[in-house]
């Protein structure tokens, strides 16, 4: 069996789930969130660069992915359409949140130990890096970079347009690089 | 490709809480799903204060050939933009409270409460006024509106049975 047919068939499964969760099952939401929570916890955890805040986002996505499941249409993934969602709500609850201390180093443990649990074998100078880059720069390059979106895509989810997207992640790659040669 | 890119593109993809997430969805999609009747509830309240004042207006205006200039007219018309506009702020505040984060759980157990009775109150005035006018077809659904959001209160409050 070719991985494009394993793919074409995992979607299909998740259609299917999408359809039996839209008509209240929850149990089906259940395997969708099951399905889904370590990729969107992933993408929280390096937006909001906390693990309880982080914790509480992935919380919130699925909850508002609930709400919103009838608006889904399948143009794209499901993945996709939840770190959409992902994207906005940080931005939500980024700005109840004080001005992030990401120079701090009692900060930077603390968001150190959470990723080691969250994602062992991390590679911790790339997540430390990431950390200390302002926010926008950080989420243009993790969708891109990272994640595997488009510049298109990206610019998408996060509103704004492609030539910005390619502006940040320009600029967060030569802030990255930087960061890592000098922390060696 | 150069070695950051190699790098970002070998990080993870996937990340495990720390904690089981699923419980603290569940519940507040339970919650979220208590809030559909309500809503539902609140619209065949809207409906129903409509039509009555829709009727209160047919009866004071004798058939249509007032002049739009009476005063009595007027004041209806003035009654019913107040009773949809209460009806809108009531919605609007629900789908607000809804937004609460987590972090203020008892603040918005408090506005489901208030919401609650507010709906249970204006159920059964609106109940009332359709039995006294005999709109049956409409004094179901308020009835069942009335009863519904009485639990609701019943069960928040952590009082018993009606």
């Amino acid at each position: 069996m070719t991985l494009a047919h394993d793919d074409a068939e995992a979607e299909r499964a998740i259609a299917r789930l999408i359809d039996r969760a839209r008509g209240g099952d929850t149990a089906a939401f259940r395997e969708l969130y099951d399905a889904h929570v370590w990729r969107v916890h992933a993408l929280s955890l390096r937006l909001m660069t906390d693990g309880a805040e982080a914790e509480e986002l992935t919380q919130d996505v699925f909850v508002a992915a609930w709400r919103q499941l009838h608006g889904f249409r399948g143009a794209a993934r499901f993945s996709t359409w939840l770190h959409a969602i992902t994207i906005r709500l940080s931005r939500q609850r980024l700005r109840g949140m004080l001005r992030r201390r990401a120079r701090e180093e009692k900060y930077m443990l603390s968001y150190q130990a959470a990723v080691s649990a969250a994602m062992p074998e991390a590679d911790m100078q790339i997540e430390r890096a990431l950390a200390q880059l302002p926010r926008r720069m950080r989420t243009a390059l993790v969708l891109h970079a990272i994640e595997g979106y488009t510049q298109a895509e990206t610019a998408e989810m996060m509103g704004i347009a492609v030539g910005t997207v390619k502006a940040h992640v320009h600029r967060a790659r030569t802030l990255l690089q930087e960061r890592m040669d000098r922390n060696g | 490709m150069d070695e950051l890119s190699n790098r970002l593109r070998a990080a993870r993809r996937e990340a495990v809480p720390g904690r089981n997430l699923w419980p603290e969805v569940a519940g507040r999609i339970d919650r979220a799903d208590g809030m559909r009747w309500q809503r539902a509830a609140a619209a065949v309240l809207l409906f129903a204060a409509g039509a009555l004042t829709g009727t209160v207006l047919e009866r004071t205006g004798g058939g249509g050939e007032t002049a739009p200039a009476d005063a009595a007219l007027v004041s209806s018309l003035h009654t019913a933009a107040a009773v949809q506009k209460a009806g809108s702020d009531y919605l609007a505040a629900l789908a607000r409270l809804r937004d609460v984060t987590a972090a203020d759980e008892a603040l918005r157990m408090q506005g489901y409460e208030a919401a609650l009775n507010v709906l249970a109150v204006t159920a059964q005035e609106v109940t009332a006024v359709l039995e006294m006018n005999e709109y049956e077809a409409l004094v179901g659904p308020a009835h069942t509106a009335r009863a519904a959001a009485s639990r609701r209160v019943m069960l928040l409050t952590g009082g018993g049975d009606e």
